[in-house]
């Protein structure tokens, strides 16, 4: 399959519009939303061994979808060469066999870009357990510059990190990575969510307006949605312990943006704000350090819509998890949920925990191991 | 009820050819029609549901969030793609304080049964995991359904409004 191309819809005028003109625009664009670049694979194959606090690459030897030939296992099993220039959703997890050492499993994602370096980005990191299969989780927009064939090297890769030497399982479970063109680099920001009507029917006429309404625009904001990811860069402040899980959990603010194409999200308050409606897929990821009084943590996703909880504020929790309670431990949790919202309706990253001393507990600070918050619009 | 789109073939635009507009509504307004609303499910468990210990339990849905396709059967929890595509699901697994269980969270189809999360959890709190995959279904037949793990018995899913277990699909790709 030829690799898509990015689609520039013109501004029409008034006049005729040759017939491959329409297929330049349409076509191209239906070729490319109807089939975007992704990936999906696992290992099942090979029992990975982790080296003990190492992070590495996942290898994946089984193709479960690629519909543009990124996996590439003759140059590196673990990698996914993204097809097209564009943002691209990464999610992934790792089962790692029970372990009798008392330790620490982590998911990441980790990824190269225009021959950058190659940095890693924290999701779950939880302990191990001596009797069940323990899988960390984790998800990461991952901004690929450069298409397959560019030779710039751009990848993205799922890795995984374990506080002694383990293995990882691959039956019945397995590690399982995707990855998916969700939006490309730079267009056209506050169009409408298009509303595709049915065509004039004569007497009426197709105006230039219309088409630049209803197939310009529609195609822009179709190849350019609101994406947005921001992280805690700052490691100032705490999280105060608490005794119960909260209707409305404590605002971690993430002050620094990665991404935010509509200019949605706030990083002195946290909020981000929807500016279309739609269905958005939204991650939250609570990464803090943990200690010897630590029980467990948990992340959420404050939600202020009327369509939710009557129109009151509250924090959809994706429940909590033991935490690691070592000195400076770098405990993760994730919460991640596709929201229906109006535009205006708002997101905010929420952060649980709870400590025997009832002490709290702080922030890495930093863009890898950091609390995160992404959201997506996914459709209408 | 939103209207019900279908995925689009790349359209042709043939030269020469004075399109109807019925032509053009199928070559674009259902094009990207289709593209701009996909196809979705949503579906929380509201009431308690006893999960199996050192096992799978496929959860059943009791609150259809939306479902404008009609592919959900609450006997049996499986969701059936109205078409061929590559659907990402996602599910959430919040359980019932009380014990302190290893929980996870996984999905199901015809050909495989995977967990993509699972961890400890504490008795104190409602414990959760969350699975995502990418899953390739052909339309009229294949179906996703979540599941819980937990390596206890007696626990049972969470009734707490905020922490409700869940599942959503929605159309990726053709």
């Amino acid at each position: 399959m030829p690799n898509p191309v990015i689609p520039s819809p013109p501004v029409w005028a008034s006049g005729p519009i040759p017939a491959p003109e329409l297929r330049a625009v349409v076509s191209d664009a239906i070729a490319l939303l109807s089939k975007p670049p992704a990936f999906a694979g696992q290992q099942t194959t090979t029992n990975q061994t982790l080296t003990a606090n190492t992070t590495a690459g996942i290898t994946l030897d089984t193709e479960i979808y690629d519909n543009y030939d990124g996996h590439i296992t003759s140059i590196n099993a673990a990698n996914y060469y993204p097809a097209l220039p564009g943002w691209y959703l990464c999610e992934g997890s790792v089962p790692i066999v029970p372990s009798t050492s008392s330790s620490y499993a982590a998911a990441l994602i980790g990824g190269i870009q225009n021959n950058g370096t190659l940095t890693y980005y924290a999701g779950m990191s939880v302990p191990n357990s001596s009797t069940s299969v323990i899988i960390p989780a984790a998800a990461k927009l991952m901004l690929a510059e450069h298409g397959l064939g560019t030779l710039h090297g751009d990848y993205v890769q799922l890795a995984a990190e374990n506080g002694a030497a383990v293995t990882v399982e691959n039956s019945p479970n397995a590690p399982y990575f995707s990855a998916r063109w969700i939006c490309a680099l730079s267009g056209t920001s506050g169009l409408a969510v298009p509303s595709n009507p049915a065509w004039p029917v004569p007497p009426s006429y197709v105006t230039s307006a219309f088409l630049n309404t209803n197939v310009s625009q529609a195609i822009e904001f179709l190849i350019y949605p609101p994406i947005m990811e921001a992280y805690r860069n700052s490691s100032s402040g705490s999280l105060a312990s608490q005794s119960s899980i909260p209707s409305a959990g404590t605002t971690i603010v993430c002050d620094t943006k990665v991404v935010d194409n509509y200019t949605a999200f706030s990083t002195s308050t946290g909020t981000w704000t929807a500016p279309a409606a739609g269905r958005y897929w939204c991650y939250g990821c609570l990464n803090v350090v943990t200690n010897t009084n630590s029980n467990v943590i948990g992340a959420g996703l404050t939600v202020t819509s009327a369509n939710y909880n009557g129109g009151t504020t509250y924090t959809i929790w994706g429940g909590t998890v033991t935490a690691l309670s070592a000195a400076s431990s770098q405990s993760g949790a994730i919460v991640r949920k596709r929201l229906r919202l109006n535009a205006g309706d708002t997101i905010a990253l929420a952060g649980f925990q709870n400590s025997a001393s009832s002490g709290a507990i702080g922030y890495f600070g930093g863009a890898s191991t950091v609390p995160r918050l992404i959201i997506v619009w996914e459709g209408s | 009820m939103p209207t019900l789109w279908t995925p689009p073939p790349v359209p042709v635009f043939p030269a020469g050819y004075g399109p109807l507009p019925a032509d053009m509504d199928t070559w674009i307004q259902n094009s990207l029609g289709f593209q701009t609303q996909g196809i979705v499910f949503r579906a929380e468990r509201h009431a308690s549901q006893s999960l199996t210990g050192a096992g799978n339990t496929t959860i059943l849905w009791d609150d259809v969030i939306e479902d404008p396709y009609s592919g959900y059967n609450s006997g049996t929890g499986e969701w059936t793609a109205p078409y061929s595509g590559l659907y990402a699901v996602s599910v959430t697994i919040v359980t019932a304080s009380g014990l302190a269980p290893v929980v996870g969270a996984g999905i199901a189809t015809p050909e495989t049964i995977y967990k993509t999360e699972a961890a400890g959890t504490s008795s104190a709190f409602d414990g959760g995991a969350s699975a995502a995959q990418l899953v390739p279904m052909v339309g009229g037949s294949d179906w996703a359904a979540g599941f819980a793990f937990v390596s206890v018995s007696s626990v049972t899913t969470s009734t707490t409004s905020g922490l409700y277990s869940s599942i959503e699909i929605s159309f990726e790709s053709q």
